[in-house]
């Protein structure tokens, strides 16, 4: 008969991990903490090496056989290339600022996650192989051998970073820790070694420009829902046009809003201000998603994705392109086209066709992120609006980790809430701006089988949520990032039941007043408003 | 039906069944703080440290979260309260656990572990007769209702895990299932 353990000791398990520094420590992967295997289909969509069917479970990662002098080779000529990652390699002190800020560490307890630890990963790598003292030195130099438990430690890690960069904020030398992931998801890229949640968007939006893979047809149709949505709620009729040459502007929003709930609502909402303004945009079905999961897979990627859109602005001859609520779209725009794919020099420096504001950040790009675009319709009275449709909202504002540190939109998307809203209620200092905590899905990481790394990355955000929602009753997190629109209603429901998610331009939609709209009695949601216009209750 | 207590007999006992109470007040910093280093164990030293040492509830989520819902659970064991009432303040603790521990008796581990720190630090008193066996297994009682009340909340939050899983699949094709229900 098998012995069986009793009560006592089953609870006498000691927890406590062995003692052992941490390159001694070989990597476990735990449940629901890493992301499904690239598909091999994914990856010969766009060329990338080694596509096989593998799982990270198995012992046998199906390397190439040269593998070790593929990520030699490839870690050598990016030093070269980027002269930034030699100086992250080599600047740090190991000072620990960073150590406890990462939402990863605060919320898996992991060192590992500590973003000099995750650093020290693959810097590790580095000393052994590129500096003279790791050589000689080996582990009292901080170096270590590449060995294949290396490698699957670097996609266990690697592909636990967000890439928010909150850690950077901090550090006293400005290293920022995720271009050190994103070159490390670049060498495990060279292996074959991606994730599929990354890949099979990345061959979508190659193939077809969005990240469903949804065909030119079928998200035209998707849009006129859309509009008989908003024409329920309103009485008036959006015309969206698709394709359109000759248009003013190009509008590209994250295909998530176009797809998904809730940030239909957020569409429904950057149509219908299209629409009272007069707006001459188009938008395409080829370039019909702004999201770029290339920059999550290599700078090569990201270029040849953001290259779509620029194309396609060329080709329908409009002016600029306006963009719609999306993160790291706006981090690839405004920190990397510029020199990637840019200058834009066939299109127009943006010009408000409303007000006249010239977008001067935009000069180059020539993309305009569209808080800026209605905060200045706002600003220059062009809107009118009425908060107390937004009254069943009680809302407080994420800041998107890439608008926020990479770009510093910080005010646009408040003054437009607090022109759309009546109740609005700022979470705690160190969790807002440029402090903000991510929604712990950011980078590719949305999936659904590591629900429980997200549920641990997402706890510092939901944490400072659950604070508003206790103490001013708070109901609504609003963002700008249709990631976050997708991630943070899983979040909130775990750990704040009771708050929901909206984009910005859903509570324009709500508040505007269109001219010739019926008496409203419903939001975009088809919520009861609390009011009716008259101002009776309903 | 009970046996019925004369004068000082009944003083006696009604001094003796407060004794631990007393002692739990009491020593309430030292045994709370040990039963907090107790669920602390399962992180590595250093997370362990920081967890234990940062107070600001924001950079320190979980570690003040521990702490505040270890003392809510404890203030709920001196005072003697049903175990249901404590049912908001162990569910967001066992939320926690349930996204660290795929093992449910991982997780409730740390309920039946202050049976043994509170024994730790009152081994005097218990020595001594001044805290009853008695006293002692209505403690492990109460403990072991908050520890099946425990699993039933990891089962909860475990399964709320999953089924966010299947919600989320919904949500992201909610578009595509309307237009495909459209074209019939």
């Amino acid at each position: 008969m098998a012995k069986v353990p009793k009560p006592e000791q089953l609870v006498n398990i000691d927890h406590k991990p062995p003692a052992k520094p941490w390159m001694d420590m070989p990597v476990k992967f735990e449940e629901g903490m890493w992301c499904y295997a690239a598909k091999p289909e994914s990856l010969e969509a766009v060329g990338l090496p080694n596509p096989r069917k593998w799982s990270p479970e198995e012992e046998d990662w199906k390397l190439p056989e040269n593998w070790k002098e593929v990520i030699f080779e490839g870690l050598r000529e990016r030093l070269e290339k980027y002269r930034s990652l030699r100086i992250f390699m080599d600047i740090c002190v190991r000072c620990g600022a960073c150590a406890d800020k990462c939402h990863f560490f605060l919320g898996t307890g992991d060192p590992k996650n500590m973003p000099v630890l995750r650093a020290e990963l693959l810097r590790s790598i580095y000393r052994k192989e590129f500096t003279v003292a790791g050589k000689l030195l080996g582990k009292m130099a901080g170096a270590r051998e590449l060995t294949e438990d290396v490698v699957k430690e670097w996609f266990y890690y690697f592909f636990q970073c967000t890439q928010c960069r909150r850690c950077s904020v901090f550090c006293p030398y400005g290293i920022d820790t995720a271009e050190i992931t994103i070159i490390a998801r670049e060498l495990l890229n060279l292996l074959g070694c991606n994730i599929e949640w990354i890949a099979s968007p990345v061959a979508n939006c190659y193939k077809k420009g969005n990240h469903l893979g949804i065909q030119p047809h079928a998200l035209k149709d998707m849009v006129e829902m859309l509009a008989d949505d908003i024409e329920d709620v309103t009485g008036i009729r959006v015309e969206p046009t698709f394709n359109r040459k000759g248009a003013e502007i190009l509008f590209i929003p994250p295909s998530g809003d176009v797809f998904a709930d809730p940030g239909i609502y957020t569409f429904m909402g950057y149509l219908m201000l299209f629409h009272e303004i007069g707006l001459d945009y188009t938008l395409s079905t080829y370039a019909s998603e702004g999201g770029n999961f290339g920059s999550f897979t290599s700078h090569e990627m990201m270029k040849r994705l953001n290259a779509k859109m620029y194309a396609e602005a060329e080709r329908l001859g409009v002016k600029w392109i306006l963009g719609g609520e999306c993160g790291h779209m706006w981090r690839v725009v405004h920190q990397y086209m510029n020199t990637m794919n840019g200058p834009a020099d066939f299109l127009e420096e943006p010009v408000s066709p409303i007000t006249g504001t010239k977008f001067e950040n935009a000069k180059s790009t020539k993309m305009v992120h569209i808080v800026e675009f209605t905060a200045d319709l706002i600003r220059n009275n062009k809107l009118k609006l009425d908060p107390s449709r937004n009254d069943h909202f009680r809302i407080t504002f994420h800041d998107s980790c890439n608008p926020a540190r990479a770009m510093g939109l910080f005010e646009e998307p408040r003054y437009i809430i607090k022109n759309t809203c009546n109740y609005f209620y700022e979470m705690p200092e160190e969790t807002i701006r440029e402090k903000t905590f991510c929604c712990g899905s950011g980078a590719g990481l949305n999936a659904e089988e590591n629900m429980v790394m997200r549920m641990k990355g997402g706890l510092p955000r939901a944490n400072a949520v659950k604070y508003v929602h206790e103490k001013y009753d708070v109901n609504t997190l609003t963002c700008i990032c249709a990631v976050d629109r997708a991630a943070l209603p899983t979040l909130m429901n775990y750990w704040v039941p009771g708050v929901s998610v909206s984009g910005v331009h859903e509570l324009v939609g709500n508040a505007l007043i269109m001219k010739g709209e019926k008496q409203r009695t419903t939001n975009l949601r088809g919520e009861p408003l609390l009011r009716t216009e008259d101002g009776g209750d309903v | 039906m009970g046996v019925m207590l004369h004068g000082e007999e009944r003083k006696k006992m009604k001094l003796k069944n407060c004794n631990l109470k007393e002692c739990l007040q009491q020593k309430q910093k030292v045994i709370l703080n040990r039963w907090f280093e107790t669920i602390l164990e399962f992180y590595p030293p250093e997370t362990a440290k920081f967890l234990k040492q940062e107070e600001n509830q924001f950079a320190n989520p979980v570690g003040t979260a521990f702490y505040r819902q270890a003392a809510g659970l404890y203030e709920g064991l001196v005072r003697g309260a049903a175990t249901g009432e404590l049912h908001s303040i162990l569910e967001e603790l066992i939320k926690i656990k349930a996204v660290y521990d795929s093992s449910p008796s991982q997780a409730i581990a740390f309920i039946f572990k202050l049976k043994d720190v509170v024994r730790d630090q009152l081994g005097k008193e218990i020595s001594e007769g001044y805290v009853s066996e008695t006293e002692l297994q209505e403690m492990d009682k109460w403990l072991d209702e908050l520890a099946l009340l425990a699993f039933d909340k990891y089962m909860e939050a475990r399964e709320q895990i999953y089924q966010a899983k299947v919600n989320e699949i919904k949500r992201e094709y909610h578009m595509v299932q309307r237009l495909s229900n459209a074209c019939g």
